[in-house]
């Protein structure tokens, strides 16, 4: 079936309706406003040329939520998808029983981050959360810490919850990824004489470069993304040791009644993002293509 | 093949129908209110949309008064929309800039309302009857240029809410002076008690200490400074401000706050409060409902913080915390002026402060209070001045609360200076 009929169109009309309103003019509209000095309030906006772009570049707070988000990215990127797939590995081994664990795995998945974000910022509570509560038991008092509130580990708290949140989305990519890998090239291994690491690397590992590709962009763009986990679990605090550049825009647009300079910083992320996204995807697809 | 081609344009064109409409949003149906008959009503049936951020703790109390007003004005009914604080924010923002303005809507106290006006998104209320009646400082904090533009609805001051059971036990006797409260805090803490609860994971919460001293510690010298610093002869750097974030540190240095102070939220420490695991906090008078609803058997008594020498009177921060106004581009004028009116009458006021448990803002109403706010009354007299940031320029006040949790982060001398220099520049760049 080649080529459009009409009724193909009154198919694919609702959804591309809302896709154009709800997506592209928004965005379109973003390019706009991030030239104008618009404070989100006034029916009167004036155009500042590249003013709020040259005011960004030399604003601390934004190359600070910049390396918080390249940290935050970084880590989670690389944590997420090494565990996801040794889980998906040892769930590839188990027989029968992947099936029951990877539900058990997505659904934190399901659940929405401010849910998510609370439960778990009720669990790093310094006086009667979880998590201290239960090191005092077992009589590990010293290793008890403010874990959202001291600059030292907040981050890292929020990065461990967000890998928790998400380890499960990509473990069933990995799994699909790995349950396309014939186990006939693996016995064939197997009588050569390769061990389990040997496999992993030569057999297993490049022939689920598509599962590997997904995964890394797609981790590596929500997570340059990152808003909701954080501004439920810190809004950004203590300070702004937490704050990404997500937060840093809607504070700037919202609390400071500065949208225009918000829109700017918000494409600026859009740049960062597309710039890496289209990096990546250039390398991971000629991997793919080389297995 | 023929019929099925028909059908599926009929059902597609179905379902962009449904799409159109369920995206249309909600085309507010204001004709279900057909109440009772009896009297002929001539006036032509109005529903008024009210939308305002107190209905998470008053939510009860402003139902009943909606309802008593409908039953005073028949033809009127008042749609009410409550949301978080945070929230109310930024939807209230966007509404008034898509144009979908409610007829009376919620606005904050002092200098955050001044974009709305200067947006023509509110009506000029200055002839209003209960405008006589409202207290100096309530009226200053709802006006712009000279002229009122909201109703204030309720006055807050903060203070230290303390446990009186526990300051019995250690035979405690309520601080006069700021060397009286370290000593009172030490004695707590020797019994093993947390002294002071703070939530400064919650940022809203950083402000109110410094608040608190800031009447005793500036205004009752120089009352004038925030208009000298308008004027820029003034600054944060080199003020007293500097004493005060020193000292306030040194309460949690001391050991004097709970662990994890920037870990702990304001439900938290509600929480230690009401379990007797912490035998003070600071915060407003609306604490004291929420503390006592957690645990009612509470015996809670409230004292300025005493943030001054021996010999010296302490000064409380006393402010409207809520305000409400009316949009300007309301097809109602007339009854959202009456529903304001009401609002403002000594028997309808008077119930909406009783059930916050909270200060009336007008003058001439009589409100039973809560014993335990009774008790800062005297000192309202003695000298108060207003949450501070009702007077500065927008984004100040957000400059300093992430400071504040920067320099409790840090601990040195030198996140003071810089906190204070941010906010002086904060300052100049939204003064210009």
């Amino acid at each position: 079936m080649t080529g459009w009929r009409k009724i193909d169109f009154a198919f694919v009309a609702p959804a591309l309706i809302i896709f154009v309103v709800f997506l592209v003019y928004p965005v379109i509209s973003s390019f706009y406003y991030s030239f104008t000095d618009w404070n989100g309030l006034n029916p009167t906006i004036s155009m500042v040329g590249v003013d709020n772009y040259k005011k960004l570049s030399q604003d601390s707070q934004v190359w600070n939520a910049l390396w918080n988000t390249l940290t935050f990215a970084f880590f989670v990127t690389i944590f997420q998808n090494v565990i996801s797939l040794m889980l998906a590995v040892l769930l590839d081994h188990v027989g029968r029983a992947y099936r029951v664990l990877r539900v058990l795995f997505l659904i934190p998945t399901l659940i929405s981050a401010l849910a998510i974000g609370f439960i778990w910022s009720y669990m790093y509570g310094p006086i009667s959360g979880v998590i201290n509560t239960l090191l005092e038991l077992v009589g590990l008092q010293s290793w008890t810490q403010d874990w959202l509130g001291d600059t030292k580990w907040s981050m890292t708290s929020i990065i461990f919850t967000n890998i928790w949140q998400w380890v499960g989305f990509s473990l069933i990519i990995y799994l699909a990824g790995l349950q396309g890998v014939s186990s006939e090239l693996k016995e064939a291994a197997d009588i050569d004489g390769a061990g389990a690491w040997k496999k992993f690397v030569h057999i297993t590992f490049p022939l689920i470069a598509p599962a590997f590709t997904i995964n890394i962009i797609m981790t590596m763009i929500g997570s340059l993304k990152v808003f909701d986990i954080i501004y439920v679990m810190t809004k950004g605090g203590p300070g702004d040791a937490t704050t990404s550049i997500a937060i840093l825009l809607y504070k700037q647009a919202f609390n400071f009644n500065q949208m225009g300079y918000g829109t700017a910083i918000a494409v600026v992320l859009f740049a960062i993002i597309l710039i890496l996204s289209l990096v990546l995807i250039t390398y991971l697809r000629r991997r793919e293509v080389q297995s | 093949m023929k019929k099925t081609k028909k059908f599926s344009w009929v059902l597609s064109i179905l379902v962009v129908a449904l799409f159109v409409t369920a995206c249309g949003g909600n085309t507010g149906s204001n004709s279900n209110n057909q109440s009772s008959e009896g009297s002929s009503n001539s006036a032509e049936k109005v529903t008024l949309k009210f939308y305002h951020w107190i209905g998470q703790e008053a939510g009860p109390v402003v139902k009943e008064i909606n309802d008593k007003f409908t039953e005073k004005y028949p033809h009127i009914t008042i749609e009410f929309e409550s949301a978080p604080t945070d929230q109310f924010e930024t939807v209230i923002k966007t509404r008034l800039a898509s144009g979908d303005a409610p007829d009376l809507f919620g606005v904050f106290p002092g200098t955050k309302k001044d974009p709305f006006v200067e947006a023509n998104y509110l009506m000029d209320l200055s002839d209003q009857e209960w405008v006589s009646r409202l207290y100096d400082s309530s009226q200053s904090v709802a006006s712009y240029d000279g002229k009122v533009y909201a109703l204030p609805i309720d006055s807050n001051v903060l203070g230290v809410v303390y446990n009186k059971q526990i300051f019995a036990e250690l035979g405690l006797e309520v601080p006069t002076n700021w060397d009286e409260f370290l000593a009172v805090s030490e004695k707590i803490k020797a019994a093993n008690i947390t002294p002071i609860a703070i939530g400064n994971k919650d940022l809203w919460i950083t402000q109110l200490i410094p608040y608190a001293m800031a009447p005793t510690a500036i205004y009752q010298e120089n009352i004038s400074f925030d208009e000298q610093m308008s004027k820029g002869q003034a600054t944060f750097t080199g003020s007293p401000w500097k004493q005060m974030m020193t000292d306030y540190l040194a309460l949690d240095q001391k050991g004097y706050f709970n662990k994890g102070v920037l870990g702990t939220t304001y439900d938290q420490t509600v929480q230690l409060i009401a379990s007797e695991k912490a035998a003070m906090t600071l915060n407003g008078n609306w604490v004291l409902s929420l503390i006592k609803q957690a645990n009612p058997d509470m015996d809670l008594g409230m004292f300025p913080l005493p943030y001054n020498m021996e010999g010296q009177d302490a000064w409380v921060a006393s402010s409207v915390g809520a305000m409400t106004a009316i949009s300007a581009t309301t097809s109602h004028p007339e009854e959202a002026k009456l529903y304001l009116d009401f609002w403002a009458s000594p028997e309808i006021l008077g119930l909406y402060a009783q059930e916050r448990k909270v200060f009336s803002p007008l003058d001439g109403v009589d409100v039973d209070l809560d014993p335990s706010a009774k008790e800062m009354e005297p000192y309202i007299a003695k000298g108060s001045y207003n949450f501070l940031d009702q007077k500065w320029p927008i984004g100040v006040q957000d400059v300093m609360m992430s400071e504040i949790q920067q320099v409790f982060a840090t601990g040195t001398e030198e996140s003071i200076d810089n906190m204070l220099a941010k906010m002086d520049a904060a300052y100049t760049e939204a003064n210009k």
